[in-house]
């Protein structure tokens, strides 16, 4: 379990973004804003105050003017105009200040209120003096209005200073802020820098190495280094992933090894079978000899039977094994029942072994499926083993498998199905995921993964189905189906009613033990036989004396079967013509160039006699 | 035992009820904390306030809670003026107010209406006419109809009471002053009834020359007064004086009799003056009020009294309903005549909304040391 790290870190980072956006916010609420307000508040009733106080000082000059004229100049306009100007105080201070003002403006203004209503009574009084004919009084009035005026400019003067110390005062607060703004943000600054750095060293020091290493690494494998490795890591995601990666390539380097390995043991498997058939050539051959002879005794008639059977039994055997290994010869059409039988007498052997029962259940009528048999082979194979696998893992006595066939819509279905333990229901999701095996199995867990992915590029699926009762394991598999083949009489092969008697063979092949019963036999049927042990021999053999037909072995030391064929098509074209050949390398009869020599020239090693009898009289026309 | 809380959980939660309830008594918003309602009036003028207060405390207080007005504070060598009202109305505002009772007069009531405004109280103007008042914040509230209306009843009064059709008026330089006159003048324009002079003066005026200068060109059939009683009573006595015999109509302002007749008993008798209210209601309830009001006054109740002692009654009556925060007894006394019924007071039925409360105006008449009313059914 990694730790997640790396999205902590991002996650941290992101936060830090975020709180930093917040406070910025905050603090600009906080400070910001009320230094604006401030300076708002202190200004707005300056400007009302200004207005008012302008006003005021305005209608008291005006007014006091106006008077003098009237009274110590005895202007009769001046007299008339006066109470209209006077009576203007009215509008002055008709509306109230509606807006914060500090006691101390508020004060003054009223006192300003105070003294110009003073001064409007005091003009009102000069005036009805003056109506009053005491023009002396008039004057001593209208110098106290003078005064008034005067008292009215200074405490317009104050209010006007009182205003301005409160805009003062908010300015001291703007440069405060400003200081401390200039502060914070540097701090802010710094700190959005450390974040920044924090997430270039995140990235420089525990990503961008780690997938540089990745992206190198995977160029190498691309250049097929599968020994590439990357060396570990933080205990975080990245090194979720180098780790994953490793894994990965060790997987892909085991089956690339195993691969290998299958190659080379395809090889070998050529070379064993052709060895061991040779032998089995020759035992099964002594034994049919021995058989066909009436002087052995009926002992040995039994002894040599059941070594014919085993022989044979032998050959199939190693003939499945070499056509399962065997590259696909690009067949499309596979007959659903042989190759059932022949993966499940594959693993005949191994069922045996372990006590497995496997029973057969093949539909009639069935189509052909729309597959490479070898392939589909592989399928089956990987499904009979796994099945296999399960009863013998389930440890119980009884072991019951096996294989249904039959039609589903428009295709095939293979079933098969075993009474092992089953299937854990939360396995069944990862049943056919790569690399997913059971611990004890000890395999690299791509059976059911590599089966389903054959099937599927043939145009089919593998599934699972649980069992409706009782414990096991059912997998399906499911193929297109071909066309049926047309309905046939069965015309029995005529048999050949020739004879070998007579006819000169020539037989070809380094092992004795495989010519020698095989000679035995041509001569008991009446054939003139030579026997040559490689192919420069037989030239040699066929230069002195010429041969009705040629059995030369595909492959030998020195000059092998179609190293004489080409001889002899030079050399004497119509013996060429009459030449066939046995192979005990099973791969190599499907390899033979078709333009060189047909595959239907070559016998499979071994063979039994009267097989071989049947096809030498058929092949020379008898 | 089951679903009771443990001790040791219930101590957090009693601890937290114990402090948060000590918190409000200390705060004086707690439920056994005095209901406290500013006073910001002269002595005379708030004891009225005083009685009602000492009524509903003993009839068990506002719910339960005792009634306690706070008076304002104020230096004794502190200058009449401006200033003093800013400062009564910051000394009353020392403790946590429900509401404040204040001031004498508009120009008073004015001046401090910044601060109660600022501070979000309501401040209930118990007899201040000016158009102002309504202007200067929204914390500010008149118990009394404004002066334009107060203007049009003695316009009407004395257009078709007295039959003048000349008058001239004199005016303090006051807002309350301005304002009336400007009520006066309004509803005579384009009537029958000429204005001979609008003349201005003030505390420190001199009066007989306005006087004279007035009366030197036209003797008008009635003259108005927009003043204060002492002005009043001292405008009158000139006017006698000068053997000028035609009636005078006082704004309410003047209704306080001991100044209206300080200067001349004689000058002042017969002069008209708007009153908002008159004693002599035919009503039991409202006789005994009047009785314990003139017990405790030691005089005739006025209707500075009653306008007062009204508006006691209504902001205990508010608390009672909503409760002492200030915001809440504000919006109660708008919904008066809106969402909720008119209160019934002393001087009638009283509204702050537009439209909710009667012009409440009584025309009275000096006679001895007493204000009579002219319509004995008109109070």
């Amino acid at each position: 379990m990694n730790r997640p790290n790396i999205r902590v870190s991002v996650w941290l980072l992101v936060s830090a973004g975020v709180v930093v956006a917040v406070a910025t916010g905050v603090y600009a609420a906080t400070r910001v804003v009320p230094a604006v307000r401030a300076i708002r508040e202190a200004t707005e009733p300056l400007k009302a105050v200004g207005d008012r106080l302008h006003e005021a000082s305005d209608w008291a000059d005006r007014s006091t003017r106006l008077a003098e004229r009237a009274i110590a100049d005895r202007r009769a306009a001046a007299r008339d105009a006066l109470p209209g100007v006077v009576g203007a105080y009215d509008s002055l201070f008709s509306a109230p200040v509606n807006v914060a003002l500090s006691d101390s403006v508020r004060f003054v203004l009223s006192q300003v209120g105070e003294t110009a209503s003073r001064l409007a009574v005091t003009l009102e009084e000069a005036l009805a003096l003056e109506d009053l004919a005491r023009h002396a009084d008039a004057l001593r009035r209208l110098q106290a209005a003078r005064q008034l005026q005067q008292s009215i400019y200074q405490l317009a003067a104050r209010a006007q200073v009182g205003g301005l110390e409160r805009v003062i005062a908010a300015q001291r607060q703007v440069d405060v802020l400003g200081r401390r703004l200039a502060w914070v943000f540097s701090i802010w600054v710094l700190g959005i820098a450390l974040v920044m750095v924090a997430a270039v060293r995140l990235v420089r020091r525990r990503i961008e190495p780690p997938l540089r290493e990745l992206q190198d690494a995977l160029a190498r494998m691309a250049e097929g280094d599968l020994a590439v490795q990357l060396r570990p890591v933080a205990d975080d995601e990245i090194g979720a992933l180098t780790r994953q990666f490793n894994q990965m390539t060790a997987v892909l380097r085991s089956r690339a090894e195993t691969q290998g390995q299958m190659a080379a043991a395809s090889i070998l498997l050529a070379d064993v079978a052709h060895a061991v058939n040779n032998p089995l050539m020759s035992i099964g051959a002594t034994a049919e000899g021995r058989l066909a002879d009436p002087a052995v005794p009926e002992t040995t008639r039994r002894e040599m039977a059941e070594i014919l059977a085993q022989s044979r039994r032998a050959a199939r055997l190693l003939e499945g094994i070499v056509r399962f290994v065997r590259p696909s010869a690009g067949e499309r059409v596979a007959v659903v029942g042989d190759v059932v039988r022949e993966s499940v007498e594959l693993l005949a052997f191994q069922f045996a072994a372990d006590g497995v029962s496997c029973d057969l259940e093949l539909a009639d009528g069935l189509p052909p499926a729309l597959a490479d048999p070898q392939k589909f082979e592989h399928v089956l194979v990987a499904l009979l083993s796994n099945a296999h696998e399960a009863l013998v893992r389930g440890g119980a006595a009884a072991r019951p498998m096996g294989v249904r066939t039959r039609r589903e819509g428009e295709g095939v279905c293979v079933e098969v199905w075993d009474g092992g333990p089953g299937v854990p229901a939360d396995a069944e999701g990862r049943l056919f995921q790569p690399f997913t095996s059971s611990r004890e199995s000890g395999h690299a867990g791509l059976g059911l993964y590599t089966a389903r992915r054959v099937a599927r590029e043939m145009g089919g699926d593998v599934r699972y189905e649980a069992p409706a009762q009782g414990t096991g394991a059912r997998f399906l598999v499911t193929l297109p189906a071909g066309p049926l083949p047309a309905p046939s009489a069965v015309v029995p092969a005529a048999a050949p009613g020739g004879s070998l008697a007579g006819l000169r063979v020539l037989l070809v092949d380094d092992e004795p033990a495989v010519r020698r019963p095989l000679g035995r036999f041509l001569k008991q049927r009446g054939a003139l036989v030579r026997e040559a042990a490689d192919g420069s021999e037989a030239l040699a053999l066929l230069g002195a004396e010429p041969s009705d037909l040629v059995v030369a072995d595909l492959r030998m030391p020195g000059m092998d079967g179609a190293a004489l064929y080409r001889a002899l098509r030079e050399r004497d074209p119509r013996v060429a013509e009459r030449m066939i050949f046995l192979s005990g390398d099973v791969a190599q009869i499907g390899e033979m160039d078709a333009g060189d020599i047909a595959p239907s020239r070559i016998l499979p090693k071994p063979i039994e006699l009267a097989e071989f009898e049947r096809f030498l009289l058929q092949y020379m026309g008898f | 035992m089951l679903g009771s809380p443990s001790p040791a959980a219930a101590t957090p939660v009693v601890a937290a009820v114990v402090f948060a309830a000590l918190a409000l008594q200390a705060a004086g918003c707690g439920p056994g904390a005095p209901v406290r309602i500013g006073v910001v009036l002269p002595a005379d003028f708030a004891a009225a306030a005083v009685i009602a207060a000492d009524q509903l405390n003993a009839a068990g207080g506002v719910r339960g809670r005792r009634l306690e007005l706070v008076r304002d504070s104020v230096p004794p060598a502190l200058p009449d003026g401006v200033g003093s009202h800013i400062v009564r109305a910051t000394s009353v505002l020392r403790v946590p107010v429900a509401a404040v009772i204040g001031h004498e007069g508009s120009g008073s009531s004015l001046a401090a209406a910044p601060v109660y405004n600022a501070a979000g109280v309501v401040q209930l103007v118990p007899t201040g006419t000016s158009r102002l008042l309504a202007q200067t914040g929204a914390w500010t509230l008149a118990l009394a109809p404004n002066d334009s209306v107060e203007g049009r009843f003695i316009a009407s009064f004395i257009r078709d009471r007295l039959g003048a059709r000349t008058v001239t008026i004199f005016y303090m330089n006051t807002d309350y002053g301005i304002g009336l006159r400007d009520g006066v003048l309004g509803a005579l324009t384009g009537g029958p009834v000429r204005v001979v002079r609008a003349v201005r003066y003030d505390q420190g005026a001199d009066l007989a020359v306005l006087v004279d200068a007035a009366l030197r060109h036209e003797r008008p059939d009635a003259f108005v007064i927009a003043g204060y009683a002492r002005d009043a009573g001292r405008i009158a006595a000139l006017l006698r004086d000068r053997r000028v015999p035609a009636p005078i109509v006082a704004g309410d302002g003047a209704h306080a009799l001991p100044d209206l007749v300080a200067a001349r008993p004689d000058a002042v008798e017969g002069m008209y003056v708007v009153t908002f209210w008159l004693p002599g209601a035919a009503d039991g309830a409202t006789r005994r009020t009047e009785g314990e009001l003139r017990r405790r006054l030691g005089r005739e109740p006025t209707a500075r009294d009653a306008m007062v002692y009204d508006a006691l009654r209504l902001l205990a009556t508010a608390v009672a309903e909503v409760g002492d925060r200030p915001r809440r007894v504000r919006a109660y006394l708008l919904s008066l005549g809106v969402d909720r019924p008119r209160y019934h007071g002393l001087t009638g039925e009283i509204g702050f909304a537009a439209g909710a409360g009667e012009p409440r105006f009584v025309m009275g008449r000096v006679h001895g040391t007493l204000v009579v009313p002219v319509d004995p059914g008109a109070r």
